[in-house]
Order: C-alpha cells, then structure tokens, then sequence
C-alpha cells in the first residue's frame, strides 16, 4: 500500500486517468480503472492527509528525498485542496468519508457469493447454473449477468434469441431464493431500431465542438456515449431503469453492474476513452471531468434503482470507474485481473486502499478474469476473497468455465468450505457495514489502521478490529508467516483449533490445502450463524452463535446490528437492533445492552455460545443449551423489570431467584439447579 | 432495554411440548418424528432415551427435534437444520419420496413437493406431489414407448450393421485370397524382370562408357568457358589491375548504387563485397557455381518425390532411375540387338509394376476393412448405419454438421467456408454406457486459443436427428443428437427407492 519513490529515476509518476487497461501491471504506477486523488501520510505516531479535490487527469510524484513530499499534477481544473489533520489513521479516515460520505448499508444479499461469467449464454445456461448450484451444495446468492443477456449490446433490451422469457427465468431464479445482477454500459449503440439511441440522440450526448454526437467503437459497434453531466440525460438515464422502461425485468434483477465506464472507447490512438476536446453539458470540456464520468453513471443508475423500487429498496451497483465519493453509489472490483498470483495477493493491497478511502465494498474477481488458473491457485482464491467484503467469481470469455461444480471432488470441498466460512460470518459483515456507514471505520482495514507501527503487512487483513486473516498467497506453501498485532490473544479458527497465539509476535503457521488462515481476537465476542444455508435468504430466521474468545482477563465483548436488511426503515423509522454482548469474568454471565435503535418486530435467537479461553483457565467450554436459553429469558425479563443481573454464587442471587422459580415448571432446569449448585455459568459447561 | 427473544420462547416454552404432538401430526400411519422416513421410524421409539446412531451420545428423547444439534451424526435432528449434516425426508405421497439436506429446512425455499420442509418458516408451499407425479408417470410413460418403438428400430439398424459387418468379413475373406494370388503373379514378374534386366545391363555397359567420357569432355569445356567470363569481369572492375577488387574501385561501378541516388556508397560497395573489404580474383565464379550446386539439389528432391512409391519396392535398382536420367541428353543410339533387349527389359519392369500395383489395391482395400470392422458401432453395430451419413442442424447464424464416425463442422448461413470442429475421436460416455455421447477433438484451431472440439451427446429417438447445438467453453461445442440407435433399456434404479441406512 505505501507508494514506492517516484522521482529517482526507476518510475513513471502515479498517473490518476481513468482507464480501460487490459491485463493491468501489478506494482506499477501505471493508470487504472478509477482515481481517488488522495494521499495519506503516515508515521507509527501521527497521521495526516490530502484530498485534491480535482477530476482532470493528475500525475503525481512521490519523493522520500529529504523529507517525503507529494507533487500533483493536474491537466485543468481549480485548486480545490482539503487538509485532514489526523492524527491518527481513524481519524484521517473519518474526516476524509465526513467530506465524500460513507458506503450507505446495502442489501444483505450483496455480502454473499456472486457468481459471474462472460458471459452466460442463455435463460438455460443461468437457470442450470443456479439449480446445479444449489444441487452441489454451493452458497450462492447472485448470478451475474453480462453482456449475453442483452440485444447485441442494446442494454435494457433483452436478447430475443437466448433469453426469450426473462420472467420466467427470474421467477426460477427468485424460487431459489437468489437474485440477477445486469450489464448497463455508458456506451450507446448507434442503430435506428434502438430506442433508446433514438431518444437520446443530438440531445443527451457527449458532442464534439460542432455540435455534432461524438461516436466510437466499442462492444456493440458504433457508439455514442451519454452525457451524464447534462440533468437531463442523466434523469433520462435513470428512468431507463424502470420496470416499465427496461422491459421484463422484475425485483429478481436486484442490481446494476456498470463497466466500461472510464469510459472505454475501442481506439489506441485515444488511450482508449473519450477525446478531451469532446465537451459535455454546458461546454464543460471532457478534460475537466474525465475522471468523473463513471462517478457520474453510478449516480444517474443509483437514481434510477431507487426510482424503479420506489425508495423501499437499497440500490446495488457494481462500477469498475470510480472517483472519490463513488462509495456513495456503487462498490468497486479491481478490474480485469489475471490469474496469477501476483493479482490475487495485490487484490489485498487494492481493496485495502480502497476501504480506507471510504469504498469499503471491493473484491476482484475470484480465480482471475484473463486465463485459467491452476487448481491450487483457484482454491487459494476463494479462501482469500472470503474475507474482501465483494466476493464475486468471474472468468472472461477466452478462458475455460469455472463454476464451482466443474472441479474434481477435492477442489470442490476445498471452495464448498470457502463459501462457507464467508456465509457464517455474515452478521460480522453486515454489523461492520452498518459501522462503516455510520463512522466511516473501514470493514476491512490494513495492520496499521488499528496498530499504526505495523506499515507493510499487505497480505494481512483486520475484518473489523476482530478478525485477522492471512490467507495464503503463493503455490506450494506449507505455512504462512503471521504478524499476530497488539498484545492480545488470536485464536486460530480456520483449523478450528482455537488454538492460541500471542500479540507482538511473527510466527509460521503451517496450512494445508484446507486451511487458510484467521484468527479471533482474544477479548471479541463473534457473532456468527452457522447453519449451512445456499443463500443469505434462507439464514434471516437461523439462530446465532456467539463465539466468545476470551483475553487475559477472561473478559470479552461483541457487537451486533440486525435490521430487515433490504429497506430503508432502518433510516427512516430507526427501525433496527444493534446491542452489544459482554461475557462477565466473574459471573459467567452475558450482558446484553441494546445500543441503539427501536427493534420491534425484529426477532432473533440465540443457539449456542462457544467460549474459548487460556487453557490454563478452566472458562473455556460448550454451554449446555437448555439451561442458557433459560438463563437468556430470564436475564431478559429481570431486564425488563429493571432488576440488577447476575450475581455471584450467591444463593440469593436475583438470577438464581428466578431461575429457581420457573424452574418450578420445568424438569431440565430443576434438575440443572440441584446437580450443579448453581455458581454462574461455568458449572453447566 | 427492548430485547426481543421471541424464538427462544417458542423454544423454550412450546418445542418440549409442541414436538410431543408433532410426531403424532405427521404420520398418519407410524408416529415418528418430522423428517424421519417410514423404514427408520422403528429407530426412533419415543418411550425410550434417544442414542446417537453413532452410539456416541444418549439424549432423553424430548431432545429429538429441538433444533438443537447434540449427536455429531445428525441423528437426532431429521427434522431441523440444526445439524450441518443432516438429511430430512418426505414422503411426497403421489410421487417419489425425497430425501433433502437437512439446512435446506425452513429456509423458504419449497424443496419437497408436498412442502413439509417448510413448516415454520411461514413460507405457504402448496403440496403439488399428486400433479407432478401424475405428470412424472406420464414422461416414464412416454419415455418407455419412445424406448419401445425405439427398440425396434433399433435391432433393425443392428441387423443392418451386423450384416454390413459379415458382408465386409466375406469380402475380406476373398481378398486375402486374391491377395495371395496377386501376390505370387508378382513374385513370377519379378522374376522375368531380372533376368531381362541382367540381359540389358551387360549390353548396356559398353554405351554407358561411352557416355561417361562425353559427359567428362563436355564439363570441362563448360568449367573452362566460366572461368574466362569470370577473369574478364574481374579485370573490368580491378581498374588499378593490382588483383583486388576494393571499395574504390566499386564505388565507380554506377550498376552498385543500390538506393539510386547516383552515388554508390561505401555501404553499398562493402554490401556487394559481402562485408569483406576486398575481393581476390580467386572466386569470382562461385556465384554460378553455387547456383548450378542448388539446382542439382532441386533435382534430386524431385526424384526423390517420384519415386517414393518405388522405394518401398523390395528390389530397389538404382540404375533405373539413372537411365531415365540420362537418356535423353546422350544422343546415342544403340545397335538393334541392344535396343531390343532395351525394350524387352522395359517390358517386363512394366509388367511387375503392374502386378505390383494389383497386390498394392487388395492390401489397401483389405486395410479399408479392417479399419471398419474394428471400429466400434456400438454393441450390436446399432451405429454402424450412421456411417457415411451427415446430419444438420441450423440456428440463426450457422449450419452445423454432424458427419457420425468422422467429423463435425460448422458453416456461417451467410458463407460457404466450412469450419471442422472436431475430428472423430472416441466413444466417451459414463462408464455405465460408453454409447451415450462421443467425442470430436482435433477440430481447426481458435484464433488464439485451443483446437476445437465437439462433444456429441446421444439420446433415444425415434429417427436420427440433431436437436441442439451449444458451445459451453469456447471452442468446445455441443451437439445432441437423437437416434433409435441409443434407445436401451434404462437399468433400473437403485437409488430411485431412497434407501437410507447410514
């Protein structure tokens, strides 16, 4: 993540220019598919920023010369500079997201698995994948489709050949409990029989200086390209979206994916986008703006899902062009990668980046788009994208399929588990997205944001401050080595030894094919669901695990935030839970605080808590579910009534009261309270 | 503190009693708890403590179905998701029982016909097993009548190929022994044809002498002419006669001005120099030389061409093809005595070439045989009468081919280029029944990526008929084709009836 000196020499300065690059250069200063002109600098002991506030194309250089310093070079535009004073990385952070917003919270679906290709070919191809899917026991909760689905690149017009009855289609689609996602370019066919281009044409399109559409190639032929600058074209745009515009769709189509939107122009001589003499809305010239221009077709598409819905649904918008503020709008992927490891492990620094620039939902695209990859780096791939809030696989069209079901057995196992893990730790992603959109905190965030002398550890992620994952990243590894930050400790979860490792060290932990690295921080509380459910609608009635790590101090706590995970309401009625869990030490008990928000109608369950702790504490064990379910319930109802909770082994402990007197009607319970000679929770490990 | 654990009060307050009755719901027959099949009910005897089938743990039985996973085999929970393995059954009365991954419990999604994996979720599953049972017999039906007339098809087309097969047999028969006998006729001519070359040979000897000499005079004359031509051009450009040729003296010589600029530079001079700085008077005809060496070459490649089929002869003669070499540029004439064992001996080669093409033919026609007795026409040679026939199928765009036991191919509407997508390869279906599709590899490459292939999935019909083409990988197509050929009794099965021991 930290930018390498740009001045002696050895280096192109970092060049912000939107940018349709083909097989991109890992570790290159070269111009990708979005610009946030934003720079961070950083010291074990303070921190501080620059936004340059500029969507001309920029060139920057970076010296370690003397002192370190950030030229910026910019084609036009004004001087429009914000200064973040830190002085920690939180702190930069949350005044850069309190300039350029946070990510809104999404639609649960959106954090479960995407499976996507170029390009399905068929209403037959989707509907097979989705019931072999589920067939083969894969969790999956959207299938993406791109161009195939369209009429020769006409967006919001159905292939008549292959998909000739959209409805049916999604309704098998809904059946299953998943959703569609659609290509919607910037680019415009220039045909006649094309209404929209019809439309929008001599009105709504980028111009050359006589007035006349620019047009160039690009997928379908021909194009000319939406001015979304222009109001007029943009709302035009937006209310293509409509159930009444973009004909057969239904709630099924739950998102948007737009590409190509730097935007990509299929001409060298133009480093393949727009010229920048072309003028958009009011003469404002394409230099101006250029690396704004898919900003501004997220926002038009964002407008019209909204519309399309009538405000009771959150949009999802995947854009591959991006600018500071996009996180508003849409989430990002890292573009066309290539399968390689290089781009699986640079896919960390990408999306790490992106989360502390405020676009916190980023993954690539899972196996690599270019080229097939080996089946050990394919395996490697879905363990790693488990923990990058986006987790789509995707394959380009010159490369073998890749759907999960096609590999041996043993591969199958490996990516089964993988999707697995991600599945169960849904209510961590969404309680952290919910964080994120309230505090701007990244949901996934480098060493140094929450231990700011650890620079460099770009193959480690932090999920929340909870979770550290150190997925493997090179063929053949035997193990991996593992910055263990702070002074807690991390219980090792993926080979579900929870087996204990101390902070401030750097150890090689070993890993087989079906181990990839993560731990739980000792003294968080994580909430999990793991019932092995295929999609993220299947799990909203599933009960919770709280998995309870314990630190030094035998103390730990947790969070968790539950609304109806599709609406608004949570905004506009407040409409939601969010409590926190806190194992009490010395009781054993479980303290339940709500935090914030009005939760009726909101209803969850609690299964199990798993408690691990020193082993040389006697804490650590399973506890007996009648009895804590019991003990839950009446924890509530002394809640309600205000009465202080649990005591000690008091014998006239309020808890141990209660207990004592619903134990009346129940067997389990009265028995439990005579064998155990109740002292807290411990004695019903 | 506005908490709400309202399913831990169902579990709390109603599971212990609600499950009671929840069996007694569920089975109108055998009281067994939800998810359990009629053949295990016996396992799960409510009167008695309930052990794990693993044996690894006994729980009171009010502990069956409580949504709470105790036993690792998920014995306990037939009816909930609770455990991550385990298998939920429905009865779907009206149609075929299933048996379901347990998570897939009131997850909203109706899994079982009769919809009694959802009976919490509050998702409505309406019980539609009666109708699609009805319409599942219905296809068997029709599956069984297709397979029935099929079938009949089918032993005629089998007949057809096991005759075509014993006609080949017959035929084979026969030629082996034209073989033998062609083969003897050959041996006589050989024979003959010896004898009447030893006889040409020794007549021959005198002339070839006689040639040789003329060849030699005639060489020297020619060596000698070249190098006068050679020694004169020398000297023209050795203008200073010191027995180089060097750069200066070139640079004078205006047919040396490569780039026409009047001039002839340096470069250009050292370039006709060959990158030496002087030339020597000594070589100045290897050029032709070289040249005249080349096209000896050349020759010899074409006579090796010609005669490749007569090398693989058995009594290679060398001299043969020296004759026909040299004939023409000699002018001699032989006397009569000669010219006529000339003609006898050219007589009797043809002769032998003849017979020797005779036995050529039947070992060619016998390997024809061969080839297609040993091709695999399926069991009964049901596929035999597929051969030599080609089969179409159009979609918007193109016309594809399917030629059985040779090629398939693809050709655009708007074209007349036809693209092979595969060349016959291999039978590749299941293991149960190779016949079911065959595969066409080695078809012409993709720009840029793999050759093309073609996997061909056959099914029973009641004629011989593509019906779809796909191309699921790129360069990797599908075709299914149908034919009476492929109808076979579906063995039944084993797994239809859900047997569910662990």
């Amino acid at each position: 993540m930290a930018l390498g000196d740009t001045t002696d020499g050895s280096s192109d300065p970092f060049r912000l220019r939107n940018s349709d690059v083909y097989e991109y250069e890992v570790d290159s200063p070269m111009a990708l598919y979005g610009s946030i002109p934003v720079i961070y600098g950083h010291t074990s002991f303070s921190t501080s920023g620059v936004f340059f506030h500029n969507a001309a194309e920029e060139w920057i250089d970076i010296s370690y010369k003397n002192r370190p310093s950030a030229n910026f070079f910019a084609e036009s535009g004004v001087l429009d500079l914000f200064v973040l004073l830190g002085p920690s990385p939180k702190n930069v952070v949350q005044q850069y997201t309190s300039l350029t917003g946070t990510a809104p919270l999404p639609q649960l679906w959106t954090l479960g698995y995407h499976q996507c290709r170029f390009t399905y070919e068929s209403q037959e191809d989707v509907k097979t994948v989705v019931a072999t899917m589920i067939e083969k026991d894969f969790p999956m909760d959207v299938l993406w489709l791109d161009d195939g689905h369209s009429n020769g690149n006409r967006y919001f017009e159905w292939n008549p050949e292959n998909f000739t009855d959209p409805i049916e289609m999604q309704q098998n689609v809904s059946a299953a409990g998943k959703k569609l996602v659609s290509i919607s370019d910037p680019h415009i066919k220039i045909a006649n029989d094309y209404a929209v281009y019809n439309e929008a044409e001599g009105k709504y399109f980028v111009k050359w200086a006589n007035g006349s559409d620019f047009q160039g190639e690009c997928w379908p032929g021909m194009s000319s390209y939406m001015d979304f600058l222009n109001p007029e074209a943009s709302d035009y745009y937006s209310s293509l979206y409509g159930y009444d515009k973009f004909n057969k769709t239904t709630e099924t189509l739950a998102g948007i994916w737009n590409d190509m939107n730097e935007p990509s122009v299929f001409d060298d001589s133009l480093e393949k986008t727009l010229p920048f003499e072309t003028l958009h809305y009011g003469g404002v010239p394409h230099r101006d703006i250029h690396n704004i221009y898919g900003f501004l077709h997220t926002r038009a598409t964002h407008k019209g899902l909204l519309q399309r819905d009538k405000n009771t649904k959150r949009p999802f918008i995947l854009t591959r062009s991006f600018f500071a503020g996009s996180q508003r709008y849409a989430a990002i992927w890292t573009g066309d990668n290539a399968a390689d490891w290089s781009y699986l492990s640079t896919s960390y620094s990408q999306c790490l980046t992106a989360n502390i620039l405020g676009i916190v939902y980023c993954g690539a695209d899972v196996g690599g788009f270019e080229t097939e990859p080996d089946h050990e780096l394919l395996q490697r791939w879905y363990q790693a994208g488990v923990w990058l809030p986006f987790y789509r696989g995707h394959s380009g069209k010159e490369t073998p399929r890749r759907e999960p079901y096609l590999f041996p057995e043993n591969v199958q196992s490996v990516i089964r588990n993988a999707l697995k893990v991600r599945y169960k730790h849904i209510p961590v992603f969404y309680t952290l997205a919910f964080r994120h959109s309230e505090s701007g905190d990244p949901i996934i965030r480098p060493l140094f944001y929450e231990y700011n002398d650890l620079l460099d550890y770009d193959e480690h992620v932090l999920v929340g401050s909870d979770i550290l994952a150190r997925p493997v990243m090179v063929a053949g590894a035997t193990s991996v080595n593992v910055t263990f930050p702070g002074s807690h400790y991390w219980y090792r979860v993926d080979d579900n030894s929870f087996q204990i490792h101390h902070g401030g060290n750097t150890h090689d932990i070993p890993v087989s094919i079906t181990t990839s690295p993560f731990f739980y921080r000792g003294g968080s509380i994580i909430t999990r669901k793991d019932r092995e459910k295929l999609a993220t609608s299947h799990m909203v009635d599933d009960p919770y695990m709280l998995y309870v790590n314990l630190d030094e101090n035998n103390t730990a706590k947790g969070l968790l935030y539950v609304d109806d995970y599709t609406s608004f309401d949570y905004l506009n009625n407040y409409s939601f839970l969010y409590i926190t869990f806190e194992y009490l030490p010395y009781s054993h008990g479980l303290r339940i605080r709500q935090v914030d928000g009005n939760s009726t109608g909101i209803d969850i369950s609690l299964q199990e808590i798993i408690i691990h702790g020193n082993p040389t504490n006697p804490h650590e064990a399973k506890l007996a579910r009648n009895a804590l379910l019991f003990i839950i319930s009446s924890l509530k109802y002394l809640l309600r009534q205000g009465i202080a909770i649990p005591g000690h082994s008091d014998e006239k402990s309020n808890i141990r009261q209660l207990l004592l007197l619903r134990a009346e009607d129940n067997s389990d319970i009265k028995s439990w309270l005579n064998r155990t000679n109740y002292s807290g929770f411990r004695m019903i490990f | 503190m506005e908490m709400r654990f309202t399913k831990n009060f169902k579990l709390i307050n109603a599971l212990l009693i609600v499950f009671v009755f929840v069996c007694e719901i569920l089975s109108s027959e055998v009281p067994r708890p939800r998810g359990v099949s009629l053949s295990r009910a016996s396992l799960y005897p409510p009167e008695k403590d309930f052990t794990c089938f693993d044996g690894s743990k006994t729980i009171p039985f009010s502990q069956v179905n409580d949504d709470y996973c105790d036993c690792p085999d998920a014995s306990d929970e037939p009816g909930t998701a609770a455990c991550p393995q385990g298998i939920f059954h429905c009865t779907n009365a009206g149609h075929k029982p299933l048996n379901i991954a347990a998570s897939r419990v009131n997850d909203g999604i109706c899994d079982c016909c009769d919809g009694t994996d959802e009976y919490a979720s509050g998702k409505a599953c309406q019980n539609n097993c009666i109708e699609l049972g009805r319409s599942a017999r219905e296809e068997a039906q029709r599956k069984a009548e297709l397979i029935k007339a099929g079938k009949q098809l089918k032993a005629e087309l089998s007949q057809k190929g096991i005759q075509m097969k014993q006609e080949k047999q017959v035929k084979l028969n026969e030629l082996q022994k034209n073989k033998e006998e062609a083969e003897k006729l050959r041996e006589e001519k050989l024979t003959l044809k010896k004898e009447a070359e030893e006889l040409e040979s020794a007549a021959l000897e005198y002339y070839r002498k006689l040639e040789e000499e003329i060849k030699k005079k005639k060489a020297e004359e020619e060596a000698a002419r070249n190098r006068a031509e050679a020694l004169e051009n020398f000297n023209k450009f050795d203008s200073n006669q010191d027995g180089y040729v060097d750069i200066t003296e070139l640079q004078t010589r205006q047919n040396f001005d490569k780039d026409r600029n009047g001039e002839v530079s340096e470069e250009e001079a050292k370039f006709f120099l060959s990158e030496q700085m002087q030339a020597n008077s000594s070589p100045p005809a290897e050029s032709e030389d070289s040249q005249g060496e080349s096209d000896d070459m050349q020759d010899g490649d074409e006579h090796d061409d010609a005669h490749e089929d007569d090398e693989e002869e058995e009594d290679h003669e060398p001299e043969h093809h020296e004759e026909e070499n040299e004939e023409k540029p000699t002018d001699i004439t032989y006397d009569d005595e000669t010219q006529k064992l000339v003609e006898r001996a050219t007589s009797a080669r043809n002769e032998f070439y003849e017979a020797d093409k005779q036995v050529k033919n039947i070992v060619g026609e016998i390997q024809g045989i061969k080839d297609y007795l040993e091709k695999d026409f399926g069991p009964d040679e049901e596929f035999a009468a597929l051969e030599g026939q080609c089969f179409h199928y159009e979609d918007h765009e193109y016309i594809y081919k399917l030629c059985p036991f040779e090629k398939t191919s693809q050709q655009p509407k708007s074209g007349s280029v036809e693209t092979r997508l595969g060349t016959w390869g291999r039978w590749d279906g299941t293991e149960t029944n190779k016949y079911e599709s065959m595969m066409y590899d080695k078809g012409q490459s993709c720009w840029n990526g793999p050759q093309r292939s073609t996997k061909v999935r056959i099914e029973c019909g009641n004629e011989n008929k593509m019906t779809s083409v796909s191309e699921p990988n790129r360069c990797e197509y599908l075709f299914d084709f149908v034919s009476p050929a492929a109808c076979r009794e579906v063995p039944i099965d084993v797994h239809e009836e859900l047997h569910d021991e662990l």
